[in-house]
């Protein structure tokens, strides 16, 4: 009896709750992991960085001409890193929202299956 | 152990029985205990069916969620590969069996089932916790009810068992389900017992040199054989997960292991501790092997931590939005620390934050140089590397944010030939750290660059140079000198004013030996060999004692190292490195006989008298004297603060004085050169104490104080005491009271290690009066300290002394078996050079001892006469060629001789 009770038994009333978990502490969780993962990407691209230091020239060329350059480099830099960080950022929404809707798809597919399987029966 | 961790911590238990009403009552705690709205709470029932139910569940879980993350994947594999040929290729669809081509689960089915596998792992994860130092932010909240409890946010909720690495649980419930199936009482001695067999104690206690079996067996004896009364401990088991919790909390630790629940067994209940001393394990030495493992655990938690830390930090040299300019200079001669330690390849810096702490308000306080200064190897450039690592973890003050900082060997700026090169370097190195904009300089060895002039004469000084350098620039840098090179160089220079000096001292022994635990795994793993404990201490200890020319724990870790590769050549490889090997290479580099290192120095005082009776006659009362005096000496526990003993012998020449140090140098310090003798009358005016000392400013110039330097495990002989200069002997007043002197060039000089042995004439013709009179030693003693010796020296010279010992002239049956003794030198002697043998006759002898007794000068004329009466005889038959090997020269009465 405790065996059933801490395997199949166990199994059973996971497979009811993990639906309502799904959508209640996992959408927590997801939220969260999307926070941090997005904080610390934005981190090590280092934008923020980037966009501060805009004016300061690179590599201490403290000449008109190291400045024009460093401007021109460093507004470059700004925007390839942008497009690099909203690309990432892009597939962990898509990850978070995939979350939220890939559960709910898989289960429309199955109906849908389930539906046209049923009519030509009919 | 600490009085606040053997305090007990303020429990809430839940007094029900059962899970359910746990769980109603107690939020399903079965206890716990509040700090700051925080509850840690036990949250796991330890009953035999929960402990199994939970393993099963545990396998069952795991193997289910392989199996159907595989099948789900395999299906999604299917229905793609299908998907792809129907599309791309279908008449490739006829070579693929039947079987293959039919959908069992189909691809929404395989997603859900996918998603589900992953919430399962999801929740599995989220369960697992790290210690909270939470736990250890205020004092513990002893007036909180269940009620009170009950109301906490969830958030505030953390359950302990979930802190707990898979060893711990895993011990920790074995322990209790072995007790169940015993039948007794899950209680802290069936706990500590269980712990004691798991493999991470048994490997603590062959450090320890403890057989592990012996030691269960003998705990088994002492704790649960008799009726041991269960009940009364169950308190302390809640007590002991709670400490344990919160040992890992205060150490850093990420988990809870066995080592946590060890210490805090020790901590619960102090008879372990005892139980460890009776085994020879003192307290203090069991926490620094706690400690040890607790290094051995950390290590990896601890790197794990500093990672995740460092992980957002640039490792680029111009930084993290390129402002900087790139040093080609700096990085071909200089090492970055900061890199460095951001790939953890450097040493972890044990203790010292007092030292760095003093450093980081310097910069922060605005001072632009930093001066460490301390001796050689005392650990300077670990400080700078502890504060490199504090830097990549960013727990340092804005003005040290975000900056390298690199280390610059002076040597490496002041190589070659050229003078103006150097300069030239100099220049260079601090031009790219400025314009880098985020370096911080760390320059080692900075006397180096004193007294190196440019174009010589009074051109200027290249620390001139540097201080000029920094002032104009605000760069920061960190020097490192040596106590000596400062005195002697930087102090009252430019630099030297404008650095704020930091003095960095010698570390413990106890902090040593934390030193070397924290490096001894590396030591392990590239030489293949373990390390005791013992082994550790005695590296402290002897490199303390015998290896002074470098600085604690410099020395101490050279000789852990050069220990380890002696046991792997000798021993091979995955053996124990025991105390002793310690002595061995000890004795190999300083050729102190091992046994003076290794015996126990308890051995050889107990049988001192004995041992120097074989070679001083008579003085019965003088040799019991020393040997009293040197145990009294030893048992008095000054802490090495003393020499080892310091003695004034008295009495008329000749009478075994010079003899029984000899002899103590023999005995206690294994031969009897290692024995440093001074005639105090070559020292009689005031100048001489630079002889002794050293001329002020000039290194290695003081006999006494660089015999000793270079000789530390020494006797050390003041003949003729009484004709020093009176200024010398106050000197020695601090000798014999502290153990050590400085030199002149500010050096201390360890006197710990030494026997002082002082001799004096003095007093010798009232010696000679009164034994004539047959006054008995001790009234002679007291005669010549109340007058004799007031006439030469001070009371408290005197005082000082662990033992006035007086020497009586020696009587004719005394001379004779001197007699005896010299001769048999001789017979040892001859027979081992040339091989013959010698045999002089009793009647010989005892002529001879009339011959060469003399109340005035003791035992001197016996060799003279022996010289002239003997060796004389034997150096003639010898040249002559009479004699063959093996052949005995017998000598008689008035020289007769003839060979056998």
């Amino acid at each position: 009896m405790t065996f059933l009770k801490y395997t199949l038994f166990a199994f059973a009333r996971d497979i009811v709750y993990a639906p309502i978990w799904w959508y209640t502490g996992g959408a927590v969780f997801i939220y969260k992991w999307l926070v941090s993962t997005s904080a610390s990407t934005w981190h090590s691209v280092g934008l923020a960085v980037w966009i501060k230091n805009i004016f300061t020239p690179m590599f201490q060329q403290y000449d008109w001409q190291g400045r024009i350059i460093s401007f021109f480099m460093r507004l470059f830099q700004i925007i390839f890193r942008f497009v690099g960080f909203t690309i990432i950022f892009v597939l962990y929404l898509a990850a978070f929202l995939g979350w939220f809707l890939l559960p709910v798809l898989a289960i429309m597919m199955i109906f849908n299956v389930m539906l046209t399987s049923y009519i030509p029966t009919l | 152990m600490e009085e606040e961790q053997t305090k007990p911590v303020p429990l809430l238990i839940c007094d029900q029985k059962d899970q359910a009403h746990i769980r109603r009552a107690c939020r399903g705690s079965w206890m716990g205990f509040s700090v700051h709205n925080y509850f840690f709470a036990w949250q796991r029932d330890l009953s035999n069916k929960a402990i199994k139910g939970r393993r099963i569940q545990a396998s069952f879980d795991s193997i289910l969620n392989f199996v159907l993350m595989l099948l789900a994947l395999l299906s999604l594999l299917q229905v793609g590969v299908i998907k792809l040929f129907t599309s791309f290729s279908p008449e490739y669809l006829t070579y693929i069996p039947e079987a293959l081509l039919k959908t069992y689960i189909t691809a929404p089915a395989a997603i859900l089932i996918a998603l589900f596998v992953v919430s399962r792992m999801v929740r599995a994860a989220q369960k697992v916790d790290f210690v909270k130092k939470e736990a250890l932010d205020a004092d513990y909240d002893d007036a909180v009810s269940w009620e009170s409890v009950s109301k906490y946010h969830r958030a505030s909720f953390h359950n302990i068992a979930h802190a707990w690495a898979p060893r711990a649980v895993r011990a920790f419930e074995d322990a209790a389900i072995k007790s169940h199936k015993l039948g007794v009482h899950f209680s802290l001695y069936t706990l500590f017992e269980h712990l004691l067999a798991t493999p991470d104690v048994k490997s603590f206690l062959i450090r320890f040199e403890l057989p592990p079996d012996e030691v269960a067996r003998s705990f088994h004896d002492q704790f649960l054989a008799g009726e041991v009364d269960h009940a009364e401990t169950n308190g302390t088991m809640w007590q002991t997960i709670a400490k344990s919790y919160l040992d890992a909390a205060k150490n850093g630790d990420p988990k809870v292991t066995v080592f946590h629940l060890f210490d805090a067994c020790l901590m619960v209940d102090p008879r372990f501790e005892e139980f460890f001393e009776k085994l020879g394990v003192q307290p203090k030495v069991l926490e620094n092997g706690v400690q040890w493992f607790r290094f051995m655990n950390h290590l990896s938690g601890e790197m794990r931590s500093f990672r995740k830390a460092a992980v957002g930090r640039s490792t680029n040299d111009t930084g993290a939005a390129m402002t900087g300019l790139a040093t080609p200079l700096l990085n071909a001669i200089g090492e970055d620390l900061t890199k460095a330690a951001q790939y953890g390849s450097l040493p972890v810096t044990v203790g010292r934050t007092k030292e760095i702490g003093s450093l980081l308000r310097a910069f922060e306080s605005g001072s632009q140089a930093a001066l460490l200064t301390g001796l050689q190897g005392v650990g300077k450039m670990s400080i700078v590397e502890g504060l490199a690592a504090r830097m990549v973890s960013e727990d340092v003050p804005e003005v040290l944010k975000d900056k390298r900082l690199i280390r610059v060997p002076i040597t490496h700026i002041v190589s070659g030939s050229d003078v103006g090169q150097y300069q030239q370097r100099l220049m260079q190195v601090i031009v790219e750290a400025v314009q880098s904009g985020n370096t911080i300089l760390a320059f080692e060895g900075i006397e180096g660059l004193f007294g190196v002039r440019v174009g010589g004469g009074v051109s200027q000084d290249l620390s001139d140079t540097l201080a000029e350098l920094l002032e104009k620039t605000r760069l920061i840098a960190i020097a490192t000198t040596t106590d000596e090179a400062y005195r002697t160089a930087v102090a009252n220079t430019r630099f030297g004013s404008m650095a704020t000096k930091l003095e960095v001292t010698q570390v413990e022994d106890n902090d040593a030996i934390q030193i070397l635990e924290s490096r001894v795994f590396s030591v392990e793993a590239q030489h293949g060999v373990f390390f005791t404990y013992k082994a550790i201490e005695q590296c402290v200890t002897l490199a303390r004692r015998f290896l002074q020319d470098e600085a604690m724990p410099e020395n101490a870790i050279k000789l852990l190292q050069e220990v380890a590769v002696y046991v792997r050549n000798k021993r091979g490889v995955n053996q124990l490195v025991r105390g002793e090997d310690v002595g061995f290479v000890i004795t190999q580099k300083t050729n102190i006989p091992t046994e003076s290192i290794n015996e126990d120095e308890k051995d050889k005082l107990m049988n001192l008298e004995s041992t120097m009776h074989e070679r001083v006659v008579g003085q019965d009362e003088a040799v019991k004297a020393v040997s009293a005096a040197l145990r009294r000496a030893r048992a008095d526990l000054s802490g090495g603060k003393k020499p080892i003993a310091t003695f004034m012998f008295l009495g008329p020449t000749g009478v075994g004085k010079t003899e029984t140090a000899k002899t103590l140098a023999d005995v206690y310090f294994g031969g009897e050169d290692r024995m440093t003798r001074f005639d105090m009358s070559e020292f009689q005016d005031a100048q001489s104490i630079y002889r002794l000392i050293g001329q002020p400013g000039q290194q290695g110039t003081g006999l006494l104080t660089e015999a000793i330097r270079q000789n530390p495990f020494t006797l050390l002989l003041l003949d003729e005491f009484e004709k020093a200069d009176k200024g010398l002997l106050n000197v020695f007043l601090q000798i014999f009271d502290d153990g050590r002197v400085t030199d002149s060039v500010g050096r201390v000089v360890d006197f710990t290690n030494t026997i002082i042995i002082c001799t004096s004439n003095a007093g010798s013709s009232y010696i000679q009066e009164q034994v004539r009179a047959g006054a008995e030693t001790e009234v002679i003693k007291q005669g010549l300290l109340d007058q004799e010796l007031k006439q030469h020296f001070r009371p408290e010279l005197i005082n000082r002394f662990d033992g006035v010992i007086v020497y009586t002239p020696l009587n004719e049956e005394q001379i004779e078996d001197i007699a005896h003794l010299m001769i048999g030198g001789i017979e040892k002697r001859l027979y081992e050079q040339k091989g013959v043998h010698l045999d002089v006759t009793e009647r010989a002898v005892a002529q001879l001892a009339t011959k060469g007794y003399s109340p005035e000068f003791g035992a001197r004329p016996m060799r003279r006469v022996i010289q002239s009466d003997v060796e004389d005889i034997l150096a003639n038959i010898l040249l002559e060629g009479k004699v063959q090997r093996n052949q005995t020269i017998v000598i008689d009465v008035d020289g007769a001789v003839h060979i056998e």
